[in-house]
């Protein structure tokens, strides 16, 4: 075994990160020689849906690794069906009515588990058919790869990743999750898989560009709903003012991110199924480049510390899969 | 650890398929020359041991052989001395024979000394005479010199005892009676 790792050691080893959105496949390469890289690169390639990969994809990655042997691919899941749960036990998945035999689940340091549903694995292993998967990773175990990395905050603290098509929210209390969701935004239906948001996809017209008087609108809606939560009663009229002095322009994406990150915050302090208190502190790792509308509205809105650090997807993907090489 | 990933990666080779047929066919050919090697080895450490073994007989058959010569070359001094001794034998009868021979009826020996070079002969003959006559010369004819001393015994026969010798020996007595 010692002899393997010495034998390794001297190998090239290559680290693809893919992650498949719904009209492009980004797919970001990284070789490393006894522990220093020695080549990196980034491609975008455009496909027809996300049930399947082009033939250009499929010869590039066939490529890749006729070129190195040691080559490990890695998926960043960002499909809808996959969650996580405040507890590894299997009584824990019925409590969220998530039916276990129909996912699989990773225990994290025994505090917390992570989920996929066995369709999205089959997803990923089907389109990966042709050139070969090693490893599938979660967008909440990025999250707390991340997380960990950051010094300790008292207080309940909301982790957000945001990647092109996703937003991945986790709170936690000290080392305990309280709270933890995935949204797809790149389109509306994709917030079916949360099931408190009726009244928001009522309201999905018009995304082409919002002015300041629809956000307004759209702002009264969330303040309603944070009124719901019971927030202090002035937040409706701060945010009010505070839009209309900052002039808002939000796009669709930006606005469904929002949205979803209201509704998800309501959908913690609401649900009895979560111990919820008040957020303290939002920790931002942006791997999209954020509207900095939407930052200063979200500071707004909360009123609570709002931190961003930006952040490469790619990077961080690869990151977790020379973790798993490096520790298996 | 655990995996952290909803699936295993896929078992990598550590090499690539034209590096591991090659790193096989290399193993392969070394593994044939090694066991050709250790067959050689074996092979001729046999033949090392046989020729040891066959030196060793070399070295005492040669033995053997010159043991065999010595015999040899004894027992052709033996056959020599054998004949030699056969025909010194020969020679002697044949002269025993000769010297009966030259008796005559009238002289009987009592006596014979038969030496190299010399002859003692003790007798009754009938008279002075007939020894004269009948012995002295083929005697005489013989040896270099003769001596003769006659007597008479109790029954009053005729006694006679001769000496001869062969020259070198009758000059020997000649020196010893001179002296």
């Amino acid at each position: 075994m010692g002899l393997l790792k010495a034998i390794k050691k001297h190998l090239t080893i290559q680290y693809v990160g893919v992650i498949v959105h719904e009209e492009s496949c980004l797919i970001k390469t990284k070789r490393v020689k006894k522990g220093k890289t020695v080549h990196e690169e980034e491609k975008q390639f455009a496909i027809v849906s996300k049930e399947k990969l082009s033939g250009e994809v499929i010869a590039y990655l066939s490529q890749l690794q006729e070129e190195i042997e040691q080559t490990y691919i890695a998926l960043f899941l960002n499909s809808h069906g996959q969650g996580v749960v405040p507890s590894c036990s299997k009584s824990a998945y019925q409590k969220f009515h998530i039916e276990y035999d129909h996912v699989k689940d990773i225990c994290v340091d025994q505090k917390y588990s992570i989920y996929a549903s066995n369709i999205d694995i089959k997803w990923a292993e089907k389109i990966f058919a042709k050139t070969g998967l090693d490893f599938i990773f979660s967008p909440f175990l990025m999250l707390d790869n991340l997380r960990k990395k950051e010094s300790r905050r008292d207080g309940i603290v909301l982790y957000m990743l945001t990647s092109y098509n996703s937003i991945t929210i986790m709170i936690f209390e000290k080392e305990r999750l309280l709270y933890g969701t995935f949204i797809n935004i790149a389109k509306e239906e994709d917030l079916l898989n949360t099931d408190f948001t009726e009244e928001i996809t009522e309201e999905d017209d018009s995304f082409d560009e919002i002015d300041l008087d629809m956000e307004l609108e759209e702002s009264d809606v969330i303040a309603d709903i944070l009124e719901d939560v019971k927030v202090e009663a002035d937040v409706k009229s701060s945010a009010q003012e505070e839009d209309a002095t900052i002039k808002l322009k939000l796009f669709g994406q930006d606005l469904r991110l929002v949205k979803y990150f209201d509704a998800s915050l309501r959908e913690f302090y609401e649900n009895d199924l979560y111990k919820s208190d008040f957020v303290t502190y939002v920790k931002i790792y942006d791997g999209t480049g954020l509207n900095e509308d939407i930052v200063t509205y979200l500071k707004e809105q909360l009123l609570v510390d709002v931190a961003i650090r930006k952040i490469n997807i790619e990077d961080e993907l690869i990151a977790l899969a020379v973790q798993e090489t490096e520790g298996a | 650890m655990r995996s952290r990933s909803f699936i295993q990666p896929r078992k990598k080779r550590l090499l690539d398929r034209m590096s591991s047929l090659w790193l096989g066919f290399i193993v392969l050919v070394a593994v044939g020359l090694i066991v050709f090697g250790i067959l050689i080895h074996y092979k001729s450490s046999f033949y090392i041991k046989m020729l040891d073994n066959l030196h060793r007989q070399n070295s005492s058959e040669m033995k053997k052989v010159k043991h065999l010569q010595k015999e040899v070359t004894l027992m052709r001094m033996q056959g020599q001395l054998a004949q030699e001794v056969t025909k010194a034998n020969e020679v002697l009868k044949e002269s025993i024979q000769n010297m009966f021979d030259l008796i005559p009826d009238q002289i009987t020996l009592t006596k014979v000394v038969m030496e190299k070079k010399s002859l003692y002969l003790k007798g009754y003959t009938d008279s002075k005479n007939s020894y004269t006559l009948l012995l002295e010369p083929p005697l005489k004819s013989i040896f270099t010199q003769t001596k003769v001393k006659f007597s008479k015994d109790t029954k009053g026969r005729t006694v006679f005892e001769s000496y001869s010798t062969i020259a070198d020996q009758v000059s020997l007595e000649d020196i010893n009676e001179s002296r």
